[in-house]
């Protein structure tokens, strides 16, 4: 029977650059660790790979949105000028299909760029001006030049153990949270 | 003394190693100050003031004034005080616009096309390119505005329910511009924020006062930098990049196709969009060597803008240069191969020998010579030189759009329907006036927004000092 361990506390260590950080995370857990969270100023891809974490599913909402865009676009260009008020210029076909294409283009990507955007800020949440994490001291400079990483400890003995190795990966700080 | 053959090995190994080292592309960031001083010196113009800011900002807001009151004409008395007349209907003002979105679409392709091209050097210099597209958007925008004559109705171009019964005819291309240019803001806007998020976070983080804190703290959004908020930033960043360039390309296409749709010789081309769209990559690339060359020097950016971006630019120049006088050649070719007479008058004599030929001797001239010096490295890695042609490229762009417009228009197929032009100084205000707007609105960029995209560039000398270990 495996029970999912509820963290009681966190420890983090606060490492001095990406690839500590990197390697930290990959020794964590290659010693039973659970990584809760990491924070660097700039974006490690190699942070996913270490962590197995999936590819972000975002580019869904920007599909979704291209083709709610580009069919509710063309919707309203034959809506408009073939059946609500059909204008005859000079016998010009009123389903004038080359001539939607530009607008039709326009919508998909208008509509697929804002649910993309929209997407982003409502999987993260955002705009969360406070988080716990906020309140650790230092933090400011995890968007400057340091490399956060929070463990998991499940009770006292386990935080002294992630301490420990924190400690042993040449952690520039431990901080208990 | 003889070299044993040991000595002869090892004296090879060391002069393969050292030419490694010479062979090796220099770094993209050489800077040597270490990230926390260089986010603080980049961010310092956002909390201290420099003298020499004032006086800049000072000019552009006057400037600024001469356009709120140029406007300020044109929507009390009317497009009559232009000096559009009849056949010559489209003029300064649409010269205007097509200008200033040509130079907006170069900030796009630096900060969308290069990253989809993993070309990393876009890093330095893509925030100021993304900021240069936002507020000549803007400006684009306010000229078929104006133009409209009555521009509190600009939303009759829009589909809304009027009680009319009546919609907007979608056959015409000024309706395809309102949903490209809208788009095209909207979605620069985004994709210009979205990048800003963590850099609005190192602003918040290092900002010296309470107030200051929150604002970039609110403007941040709560951004931490998270290994969550990472892996969906890295993703969405992507995709919008990949929706921009098509985007820009689409966007100068439709503006070409208002002239190309038409039956004007000299505006009905089907060259017009690839030849639209590559002159206004190439004119907005002329305007960021003359944005980023004075910003490199004042904020001693040498460490972060090296000589080679100012030389891949220079190349980025020079191709774009050549694609242009491609089309030029090919434009007046085919004006003569065509066979047809009104189309041989506009594109050939009208042009080269009408009452504008001082304007488009002037525009070919700088835009198929200039480019042409970069081919020297010596004229690539000369910053005044760089700073000139961009200069003289921006100005003889705007001549090409005049060209296009005024020149075709004025001597269209009828000699009996021909009419002379020149503008007024409304017109001419209206020109000056968005410059300054265009500037007041960079130098606000310059000093409250963070100019350079610090985590990119952070993350770029992270892998240029792995590759050096």
């Amino acid at each position: 029977v495996t029970r999912s361990r509820q963290p009681v506390e966190q420890v983090i260590g606060v490492f001095a650059c990406g690839d500590a950080l990197v390697e930290a995370v990959r020794l964590l857990q290659q010693g039973g660790h659970q990584i809760v969270e990491t924070w660097a100023p700039y974006d490690i891809d190699a942070l996913d790979r270490v962590r197995r974490r999936p590819r972000s599913r975002l580019p869904r909402a920007g599909l979704v949105g291209g083709i709610v865009g580009g069919v509710s676009g063309a919707t309203v260009l034959w809506w408009t000028n073939a059946r609500s008020y059909p204008l005859n210029v000079g016998a010009r076909p009123l389903v004038a299909i080359p001539a939607w294409i530009p607008i039709t283009f326009e919508s998909v990507v208008l509509l697929s760029a804002t649910s993309l955007f929209i997407g982003l800020c409502l999987r993260l949440g955002l705009p969360r001006l406070w988080a716990p994490i906020d309140d650790v001291e230092g933090f400011e400079r995890a968007s400057v030049d340091e490399f956060w990483v929070a463990v998991a400890a499940s009770d006292s003995a386990d935080t002294a153990h992630v301490e420990a190795a924190l400690t042993q990966l040449h952690a520039r700080r431990v901080v208990r949270a | 003394m003889i070299a044993t053959p040991l000595e002869l090995l090892h004296a090879r190994a060391g002069e393969r190693a050292r030419a490694r080292e010479l062979l090796a592309p220099p770094r993209l960031v050489p800077d040597r100050r270490d990230d926390a001083a260089l986010t603080r010196d980049i961010l310092t113009p956002l909390w201290t003031s420099d003298w020499r800011w004032w006086p800049l900002f000072g000019i552009a807001g006057l400037l600024t004034l001469l356009f709120l009151v140029a406007i300020g004409v044109t929507v009390t008395r009317g497009i009559g005080s232009w000096g559009n007349n009849i056949p010559v209907a489209w003029a300064w003002g649409i010269t205007d616009f097509v200008w200033w979105i040509g130079i907006g679409h170069a900030g796009t392709f630096i900060s969308a096309f290069l990253l989809l091209l993993h070309q990393h050097w876009r890093a330095s210099i893509n925030r100021v390119a993304e900021a240069m597209t936002l507020f000549a958007v803007m400006n684009a925008g306010m000229f078929p505005l104006l133009h409209l004559g009555r521009p509190w109705f600009f939303y009759w171009l829009a589909p809304y329910p009027a009680t009319t019964g009546v919609w907007p005819n979608f056959l015409s291309s000024l309706t395809w511009d309102v949903a490209a240019v809208s788009t095209y803001f909207t979605v620069s806007l985004l994709f210009w924020y979205q990048g800003l998020l963590p850099d609005l976070a190192s602003a918040r983080d290092l900002a010296p006062t309470t107030l200051r804190r929150r604002i970039y703290g609110v403007l941040a959004l709560g951004w931490r930098g998270s290994g969550e908020q990472w892996r969906r930033y890295r993703m969405v960043y992507l995709m919008l990049a990949g929706l921009a360039t098509p985007l820009v390309i689409s966007v100068h296409t439709i503006v070409s196709l208002d002239f190309a749709i038409t039956q004007l010789p000299g505006w009905h081309s089907t060259i017009f969009p690839p030849y639209f769209v590559i002159g206004a990559i190439f004119s907005g690339i002329a305007m960021v060597l003359v944005l980023v060359i004075p910003i490199r020097r004042a904020f001693g950016l040498h460490g972060v803008i090296t000589p080679r971006h100012l030389d891949l630019l220079s190349r980025l120049l020079l191709l774009t240069g050549s694609l242009v006088a491609y089309s030029y050649l090919t434009e007046s070719f085919i004006g003569w191969y065509s066979g047809d007479r009104f189309e041989r008058y506009a594109l050939l004599t009208g042009r080269a020998a009408g009452p504008f030929a001082w304007v488009f001797w002037f525009m070919t001239a700088i835009n198929v010579l200039v480019p042409q010096l970069f081919w020297s490295p010596r004229m690539r890695h000369n910053t005044v030189a760089l700073f000139v042609a961009g200069l003289l490229i921006c100005a003889s762009m705007w001549c090409e759009r005049f060209v296009i417009i005024v020149a075709s228009l004025s001597r269209s197929f009828l000699p009996s329907s021909w009419h002379a032009y020149a503008p007024t100084w409304v017109d001419v205000s209206l020109l000056a006036g968005s410059i300054g707007f265009f500037f007041l609105l960079m130098f606000a960029f310059l000093r409250w927004v963070p100019s350079l995209a610090l985590s990119e560039i952070r993350q770029l000398r992270a892998l240029e000092q792995r590759g050096a270990a």
